[in-house]
């Protein structure tokens, strides 16, 4: 009987060989691979092509890769940054408190009234897009949510019991939030950053599905599903399947992975 | 779109919506035996529907009194002539309608004037209108509407039509203009062609873009931007009426166009090159002819700034490079391959017009001539296979613009072209606005064809031509062109011929220095409902136009 903890261990191998692969692949094939064959147009998926290959000759096989390659690239950038601001303000939120904290909260509110897709269309636009504005806008607009848990959990080790009894012992803060903050928060902030992950490379997809990211002619996912939407009604259907198809495997991976990760963090259901 | 907009939102909605699809696509994929046939089989049962009395066929057919067409994107602008694009290639306007016109073999024939006369000095032209013209509100064309139209164009900066040349322009009376120019102009006919007359009572740019009025075949009934056109016949309309009663003109994009086509929803559907190879059950597909060239501009000039930009380029400086490449090139292999084979290789600028040179095409994919001219001029291969000379790559990148997607194609079969030969080309997509900015030194794709020899001609090769992003300039070049606008007769067609290839220098044919390496004139591709008849054979080789062209005589279309 394969138990959560093996589960997500065998998850987490699969999902770290799949996303290196797929890095450094992608990162160091030849571009001659996923460059244009014109003479190949349009074929259906074989041996040859795995995937298929599209109007202009691309091998949508080798395409995917490198399309990935740049994905988990833009994720990795994406999820460290939103994770080290939500860290950073959620702490200093919760431990100065006062005006700090309500600017903070302000600055939260701010972002998550506007829709997400929309601030990101508006950041990356405002860059002049390219993969420039594409890192900066999923960076920038992924902290808040985050940022909020963080902020709670802070507040509720702050007011614990044994951070009071540390302060009456003498102890500094700057102890105190090494020996104690830190390491009650890490576990919350690890599963944020990993379900930050998967997000931040379906909107990188998304914001150049919808033209205002990576250009066209560089093999980006979302370059690939919005060139593939021309050829859907005459039945090119590979163009868009397997891309995607690859795309929403490794997304659900990941989310699968930062819910086992929460699970067996949270003590209540860490033997289930 | 939207699938992707939704997965974007929320985890939850996301998976919903991805299994939706991953299931959809599994379904097509698991419902036709090879994916060759998915096309073959949706007309069909597209057709059977609609002969189940949703949509009107045969039986209906002749009755028919409206018309649902996609001809082309929705004009940016607005449908005002003196402001925008819309109207000024000489070929469509809907709404307005000229002094003069070209007829199928481009020649100028009366339109609003019944006849014009030149002074002796060619100064002065005097244009006098037919009895009777009304614009579709029903007031009177007067001779100052078309005053009013030529002075508006002249001094708004925002016309497509260059009248800088124009001194004035009189009403002598109701019926007779009188235009004086600065210096004499063999185009200036041509382009009392091309320019639409709007009435000068109430016109305000603004308003006019969105509610278009003049003398031409059809009104407006609505127009919805983003959305539709609906149009109906001009009661005082002087040409042939049409017999609808109702057109609408959708604005949607080709991939939504083509499903349309299918599911017998539209009797015109402008179709891409991607898609003129499909079939739809009830349309026939008619491939028109165009002297749409598509070409990229090769700088002739080290780079260099230019009024605060970098503008020139190493490797394409060198002549020996630009010969190479035009001559060594398979621009039928370009047209196979970038436009799905709907489009005929030209490797000059201008054909089917009778100023253009015929003398200027030449033979291309010499493989070995070209490779030893490469040799000769000292470019020799890297260990990559491309070539160096004196330390310098041959590598230079182009563009073609993401919002006609053709030209990036054609950049990208381009550069695989060049490969052969040892020259590195780096092909992207960029806007229109970043590709036409950076044209003086990153070459991009030029879509031109104009029914005005000084159009196509002045810009590209002239020195001080308004889109010689070659800066391509040979004194010999300007003066033919100086002679050719200030000529008569006959003389004119010919001084434009000398001036892209005199026997001894010019911009183009083989020997000639290649500032611009052409590649091919695309053809126009509708679906056309097979009982409509848009009398193809009466409408003259298409211009420029982005698919719009095929609307000239829409006034004449008929049920067969």
């Amino acid at each position: 009987m394969i138990n959560m903890r093996t589960k997500t261990l065998i998850l987490l191998s699969v999902l770290l060989v799949l996303l290196l692969g797929f890095l450094f692949i992608g990162i160091s094939m030849d571009p001659e691979l996923y460059g244009s064959h014109m003479v190949n147009r349009l074929k259906a998926p074989s041996f040859e092509h795995f995937f298929g290959t599209d109007y202009l000759g691309h091998d949508m096989f080798f395409r995917t890769i490198r399309g990935m390659a740049f994905s988990i690239i833009i994720g990795l950038c994406a999820c460290t940054i939103s994770g080290l601001i939500a860290i950073a303000l959620g702490t200093l939120s919760a431990v100065c408190g006062g005006i700090v904290d309500r600017v903070v909260l302000w600055a939260v509110d701010l972002a998550m009234s506007i829709p997400h897709l929309v601030l990101l269309i508006l950041i990356s636009f405002a860059l002049g897009g390219g993969v420039k504005g594409v890192m900066i806008a999923v960076a920038l607009t992924h902290w808040p949510s985050l940022t909020r848990v963080i902020r709670a959990e802070v507040l509720r080790i702050k007011t614990s019991q044994f951070v009071k009894q540390s302060k009456q012992f003498g102890k500094s803060n700057a102890w105190i939030a090494f020996h104690h903050v830190v390491p009650h928060i890490l576990p919350q902030a690890i599963v944020g950053i990993v379900l930050l992950f998967p997000h931040a490379i379906l909107h990188e997809s998304a914001l150049t599905f919808l033209g205002f990211g990576l250009p066209l002619d560089s093999p980006a996912i979302g370059a690939i599903l919005s060139d593939a939407m021309k050829f859907i009604t005459t039945g090119q259907w590979w163009l868009a399947f397997f891309p995607g198809l690859i795309l929403i495997i490794l997304v659900l991976m990941l989310f699968s992975l930062g819910d086992n990760i929460k699970r067996l963090l949270n003590p209540q259901t860490a033997q289930e | 779109m939207s699938n992707i907009k939704n997965a974007s939102l929320s985890r939850r909605s996301f998976v919903s919506v991805a299994s939706a699809a991953c299931g959809l696509a599994l379904a097509s994929t698991v419902g036709c035996s090879s994916p060759n046939n998915t096309t073959d089989e949706k007309p069909k049962e597209d057709g059977a529907k609609a002969a189940q009395g949703d949509a009107p066929q045969t039986n209906e057919a002749k009755n028919k009194d409206s018309l649902t067409i996609y001809v082309g994107e929705e004009p940016e602008d607005g449908f005002d002539p003196l402001s925008s694009y819309w109207g000024t290639n000489g070929a469509y306007a809907l709404f307005q309608s000229r002094l003069l016109a070209f007829d199928k073999d481009l020649k100028i024939v009366p339109d609003l004037a019944e006849k014009f006369e030149k002074s002796e000095d060619g100064l002065t032209y005097t244009y006098t209108l037919k009895d009777g013209l009304k614009f579709s509100d029903g007031s009177d064309v007067t001779a100052d509407d078309v005053v009013f139209s030529y002075l508006t164009i002249r001094d708004n900066g925002a016309g497509h039509i260059d009248f800088q040349l124009l001194e004035d322009a009189k009403a002598l009376d109701p019926k007779t203009i009188e235009f004086k120019l600065k210096q004499k102009d063999s185009s200036f006919v041509a382009r009392t062609a091309k320019l639409c007359i709007v009435p000068k009572a109430g016109y305000d740019p603004q308003q006019y873009r969105v509610k278009p009025m003049g003398s031409g075949p059809f009104k407006l009934v609505q127009y919805e931007p983003g959305q539709q056109l609906i149009i109906e016949p001009n009661e005082y309309y002087y040409g042939t009426k049409s017999p609808f009663k109702r057109i609408t003109l959708l604005f949607i994009n080709g991939e939504t166009a083509l499903a349309h086509a299918q599911a017998g929803e539209l009797d015109v559907a402008m179709v891409q090159p991607e898609y003129a190879k499909e079939h739809v059950e009830g349309m026939k597909l008619e491939t028109l002819p165009t002297i749409d060239t598509r070409g990229f501009n090769l700088p002739t000039i080290k780079p260099q700034e230019i009024d605060g930009k970098t503008r020139g380029n190493d490797v394409t400086v060198d002549p020996a490079i630009r010969k190479a490449l035009s001559i060594g090139i398979n621009r039928q292999e370009i047209v196979d391959h970038a436009l799905n084979g709907i489009g005929t290789p030209h490797s000059a600028l201008l054909h089917s017009v009778p100023w253009a040179n015929p003398e200027s095409e030449f033979k291309d994919d010499r493989l070995d001539e070209a490779k030893k001219i490469l040799d000769d001029a000292g470019w020799v291969a890297g260990s990559d296979g491309i070539r160096v000379k004196d330390g310098l790559k041959a590598e230079f990148t182009i563009t073609g613009t993401a919002d006609d997607i053709q030209r990036y194609n054609l950049a990208v079969a381009l550069s695989e072209q060049a490969k052969k030969l040892g020259i590195s080309i780096i092909a992207k997509s960029a806007a229109w606005k970043e590709c036409r900015g950076n044209a003086g030194a990153e070459p991009t794709c030029w879509g031109t064809g104009d029914y005005d020899p000084s159009a196509d001609l002045m810009g590209y090769y002239h020195s001080t031509g308004a889109i010689n992003e070659s800066r391509y300039s040979n004194p010999k070049v300007d003066d033919y062109a100086k002679q050719a606008l200030e000529a008569d007769g006959d003389e004119i067609n010919k001084l434009w011929q000398k001036m892209q290839w005199d026997g001894t220098t010019g911009p183009e044919s083989e020997n000639g220095e290649h500032p611009y390496i052409w590649l091919a004139t695309i053809d126009h591709t509708y679906f056309v409902n097979e009982n409509l008849d848009i009398c193809a054979e009466n409408q003259p080789v298409h211009p420029h136009g982005h698919g719009w062209p095929v609307i000239c005589n829409i006034n004449e279309w008929k049920m067969k």
